[in-house]
């Protein structure tokens, strides 16, 4: 068992390596340099100061060794300065992060709720009215383009009812502020992960309904719910965290949008102001770190498979 | 596939009714957006051209919906999103589908290393939230590539790649997996032993039976590329203004949606629709060219 974590650990690094590469070849191919920006913003300064200021920065080097001067940097966990905040990189990024996942922690533990339930439900009863109800709930939740509910929560919560604020980080630290403004994008996200818990808890409650060892617990007289939770529930868990496992990722792409829909100070928004700022360093540590809270969210569910599932752990 | 079968899969898909119903649904939708130049001569308003006087019209007889925040025709602006939301979505769903398939297919035919590397790209390209990736990829400039900027097609094509790069993963794990159990077949052995060459294998004997999986996939694909090329208009980084997209007249919308909030509905639920339709040909097609999906539903 610790070779298997230490071997996902070991490929999750490989992952974050390769990617940091990637981007940073991609970055290079974006419009402007930060030394461009410099002489934009200052008439005295010629192409022979452009020059200059780029050998001193070292942004005249091929870009694998800059990278490799980066990669040097991050390692030691120096990830240079954003050129937006005037701030280290590591500091904007600590509290996009933490604003993100007062997001995308409650929208993960309340989509998973309320779709697994609405699954169980659903499965319980196939055919039944309920179920088609789930059924379409799943199949619109997959369909819904997330920044249009976003949008048209603001117009129905904020514009025409004006209970809610229509975004923005809130302006007092108190909870129930944070609550005003949570309010919107939560249920933006939580309705756009549920389909995708209701829809796979379905068909493994299904097929775990199927089995003979329910028939046997009917047989002996088991009351439903027992049938049902303590028989059926526990074989469908494992396909289930599985998948959310994958979904995980989508989750954080959805969260992205969100945030760019209601002004969240989040993750998304930094990546998104970055990226159409010229900040590189900032963009390039926002997306590792936002594939890195992915890659662990995937590594914690194949530990939660490790505890659910007794034939894993050999 | 010989005619009996062909005639099976077909009335296993007229009996999918979400599906017909679809069929039609997005028919329409793809028509209008084909007669767009028509609807425009036969109104005569130019879906392009601001009319600053007549900012948020409510709708009218000469605005069925009203005008948008530069005083065009929404109606009109919608069906031009349309051809460019529609062209994106099936463009960049085959594009990725042919990817998927080549890289699917030589994953299984070569097997070994290359397979081992071609799959762990997948799984990683899985594994990591698509949306930070595509849109720095969105943000590369054209002009570093040896591009010209600004063109129209250039801001399609770029689109249609970014998406496809990221969308031929399902295809790919789904082409590589029929493939091995075909070529684990007799007729493919034999043909292997007869010494056929790989080209000859995969194209006579392994395509031709991957057709119904890569077409189920692909139809599936095309709802979730429409969404991305939204939500890459929306932030701006897709398809750019004047061009309209039916992301980015959500994006126009948004800032304005305390004084017009009807002109975010509309290409919002065209979007909605337009997804809900694909998704829904794609389950009846699964049904219609997989037998063996009939008896799990059961």
């Amino acid at each position: 068992m610790l070779r298997l974590i230490g071997g996902r650990l070991a490929q999750a690094a490989v992952t974050l390596a390769l990617l940091s590469f990637a981007t940073f070849l991609l970055i290079g191919l974006m419009p402007g340099d930060p030394i461009d920006l410099a002489i934009a913003g200052d008439p005295r300064l010629g192409a022979e100061d452009a020059a200059r200021l780029r050998a001193l920065h070292g942004l005249d080097r091929p870009l694998v060794s800059r990278y490799l001067a980066w990669a040097g940097a991050a390692v030691r966990g120096e990830f240079g300065f954003s050129r937006l905040y005037a701030k280290p990189v590591a500091e904007v990024l600590g509290e996009a992060l933490v604003a993100s996942l007062a997001l995308l922690l409650p929208a993960t533990l309340l989509s998973a709720l309320i779709g697994v339930t609405l699954g169980v439900l659903a499965a319980r009863k196939p055919r039944s009215g309920l179920d088609y109800t789930v059924n379409f709930i799943a199949f619109a939740g997959v369909s819904l383009p997330s920044f249009w509910l976003g949008i048209l929560l603001i117009i129905l919560f904020a514009v025409t009812l004006g209970w809610l604020p229509a975004g923005g980080p809130p302006d007092t630290p108190t909870l129930a502020a944070w609550a005003r403004h949570l309010a919107l994008p939560l249920v933006t996200l939580t309705v756009l992960g549920l389909a995708a818990y209701a829809r796979q808890t379905r068909a493994a409650m299904l097929e775990a309904l199927a089995d003979p060892w329910i028939r046997t617990a009917r047989a002996k007289g088991a009351p439903e719910r027992v049938v049902v939770l303590r028989h059926a529930f526990p074989n469908a868990a494992v396909p289930i965290v599985t998948v959310t496992a994958l979904d995980f990722a989508t989750l954080v792409s959805g969260a992205l949008v969100t945030e760019a829909v209601f002004a969240w100070p989040g993750m998304g928004k930094t990546i998104y102001d970055a990226i159409l700022g010229n900040d590189y360093n900032l963009a390039l540590l926002a997306l590792l770190l936002s594939a890195a809270v992915t890659l662990a969210a995937s590594l914690s569910a194949d530990l939660a498979q490790l505890a659910i599932d007794p034939r894993v752990r050999t | 596939m010989s005619q009996a079968p062909l005639g099976r899969a077909w009335r296993r898909f007229l009996s999918h009714r979400a599906a017909v119903a679809s069929v039609f649904v997005l028919g329409a939708i793809a028509l209008a957006a084909l007669a767009a130049p028509v609807v425009a001569a036969a109104t005569g308003h130019d879906p392009f051209a601001p009319d600053l006087f007549n900012r948020y019209a409510p709708p009218s007889g000469a605005h069925p919906l009203g005008t948008d925040e530069l005083g065009r025709d929404l109606v009109l602006r919608l069906l031009y999103g349309a051809r460019v939301s529609l062209a994106v979505g099936i463009v960049a769903a085959l594009v990725a589908a042919l990817i998927g398939t080549v890289i699917g297919l030589a994953a299984a035919w070569f097997g070994g290393l290359i397979d081992a590397v071609l799959m762990r790209l997948a799984d990683g390209l899985i594994a990591l939230p698509s949306l930070p990736l595509l849109i720095v990829l969105a943000a590369v400039d054209p002009a570093r590539l040896g591009l010209p900027r600004g063109a129209m097609w250039l801001d399609l094509a770029r689109i249609v790649v970014i998406i496809a790069l990221f969308g031929w993963v399902k295809v790919a794990r789904l082409a590589r997996a029929a493939a091995l159990s075909i070529l684990a077949r007799d007729y493919a052995r034999a043909a292997i032993a007869l010494g056929a060459s790989g080209g000859r294998v995969l194209w006579r004997h392994v395509a031709p039976n991957l057709a119904a999986h890569v077409t189920v996939a692909s139809t599936q694909t095309v709802g979730a590329v429409i969404l991305l090329e939204s939500v890459l208009s929306f932030l701006g980084l897709g398809i750019q203004p004047p061009t309209p997209s039916w992301g980015n007249m959500l994006a126009g919308a948004q800032e304005l949606v305390f004084a017009a909030p009807m002109a975010a509905v509309w290409p919002g639920l065209l979007i909605f629709t337009t997804v809900v339709a694909t998704n829904f040909i794609g389950d009846g097609l699964a049904d219609a060219l997989d037998p063996r999906a009939e008896l799990h539903r059961r």
